[in-house]
C-alpha cells in the first residue's frame, strides 16, 4: 500500500479540516488553513473567488440548510495537491439562493481540487452537479435555466 | 487490442483522454475492464456500462468533431486517479437537446477514476451540464444561420 508522505498526510488533514467547517460553521479554521489570497476558480454563484468568498459560501449553505451532513466519499493526495469527492444530506430550511423555503430534504454532491503551499490551501476547483441539484430543489425553469438570483442571501 | 495493458492507473486515464480526443473508440476496450461501472450521467441514454462510454463518446464526436481535449490536473494515489480536462471544439451536432450553432465552445469537468486489474473499472465524473447546456443555447440563439444543415 501506497504510504503518504508526511506532507501528504499534513495536506490530508488540512483538507479534512476545512471540510469540517462545513458541518461546524466554525469560520476561524478557515482563517487559519487558507491562504488570504485563496484564488477559486469555481466560486459559488454570489461569492467572491476568495477566502472571504469561501467563508461567504459556508455561511450561505449553513443558512440554508442547517441541518447538513457531509460525507467524505473519496479522498486522493498527490505531494501538494488534494481531491475530494463529498456527499451532503440536508433539509432546504432557508431558501436556496433567494427562493422560500422547500423543506425538501436532498441529497447532493460535489468534487473539490485543492492545492496548498505550506500547509494552507491557495488554490481551489469546485464542481457540483447543479443540474441535478437544482431540479432537486424545483428551483430549475423549463428553459433549462437556474430560476433563481444569481445572489445568495 | 483487448490484452490486459501494464499502464499505471494515471497512464490508463491519459489514454481515456487520448480516446476522447481521437475518438478512437476501438482502444476503450484495452483500458476499461468489462465489469467497469460509469457514475458519470451519460450525454446518451442511460447505459452505465463499457457500451455505453463508447456511444458517449462517439455522441460527442459527432457532436464536436474538431473536440480538442486536454488533461490540465491529474494525480493519482494507488488505486485511484483524479482528473480534470478541459475541452475545446465546434458545436456542428445536437447536443443536450441542443441544435448545432457552429459555435466554439469550452467546457471542463472533474472525474475520478478508479482501477483494478489493470484496468479502468469505475468512473464518478462532476462537470457541470447546465452551464455547457445554456452556452449552446445561447451561442443557438445568437446565430441559428451558423448551423450546418445536416
Amino acid at each position: 500500500m501506497q504510504e503518504l508522505t508526511e506532507k501528504e498526510a499534513t495536506n490530508r488533514e488540512v483538507v479534512r479540516r476545512m471540510f469540517e467547517v462545513f458541518s461546524t460553521g466554525d469560520l476561524a479554521v478557515i482563517d487559519e488553513i487558507v491562504d488570504p489570497n485563496l484564488l477559486s476558480h469555481n466560486p459559488h454563484p454570489g461569492t467572491t473567488n476568495n477566502r472571504e468568498g469561501l467563508k461567504q459560501q459556508i455561511s450561505f449553505l449553513r443558512a440554508t440548510f442547517p441541518d447538513a451532513r457531509f460525507t467524505e466519499e473519496d479522498v486522493v493526495v498527490e505531494d501538494d495537491k488534494v481531491f475530494l469527492r463529498w456527499s451532503m444530506e440536508a433539509t432546504d430550511r432557508g431558501g436556496y439562493m433567494g427562493r422560500a423555503p422547500t423543506g425538501q430534504s436532498i441529497k447532493h454532491q460535489g468534487q473539490e481540487f485543492l492545492r496548498l503551499k505550506d500547509g494552507r490551501i491557495v488554490e481551489h476547483h469546485g464542481e457540483e452537479s447543479n443540474l441535478e441539484f437544482l431540479d432537486k430543489l424545483g428551483a430549475r425553469s423549463e428553459d433549462g435555466s437556474p430560476g433563481v438570483s444569481a445572489r445568495p442571501h | 487490442m483487448n490484452a490486459v495493458t501494464e499502464l499505471s492507473p494515471k497512464e490508463l486515464v491519459l489514454g481515456f483522454v487520448d480516446i476522447l480526443q481521437s475518438g478512437r473508440v476501438d482502444l476503450v476496450d484495452a483500458l476499461f475492464d468489462p465489469a467497469f461501472r460509469s457514475v458519470t450521467r451519460p450525454l446518451v441514454g442511460d447505459d452505465d456500462t463499457r457500451e455505453g462510454l463508447v456511444r458517449d463518446i462517439l455522441a460527442l464526436r459527432q457532436a464536436i468533431p474538431d473536440a480538442e481535449f486536454t488533461a490540465e490536473e491529474v494525480i493519482a494515489q494507488r488505486e485511484k486517479v483524479y482528473l480534470r480536462w478541459r475541452m475545446v471544439g465546434t458545436h456542428l451536432g445536437r447536443l443536450l437537446g441542443v441544435e448545432p450553432s457552429g459555435a466554439r465552445v469550452s467546457h471542463y469537468g472533474q472525474e475520478l477514476f478508479t482501477v483494478a486489474r489493470g484496468r479502468i473499472v469505475a468512473r464518478i465524473g462532476q462537470e457541470d451540464r447546465l452551464e455547457l447546456e445554456h452556452k449552446l443555447r445561447e451561442e443557438a440563439e445568437r446565430a441559428p444561420s451558423a448551423a450546418p444543415t445536416r
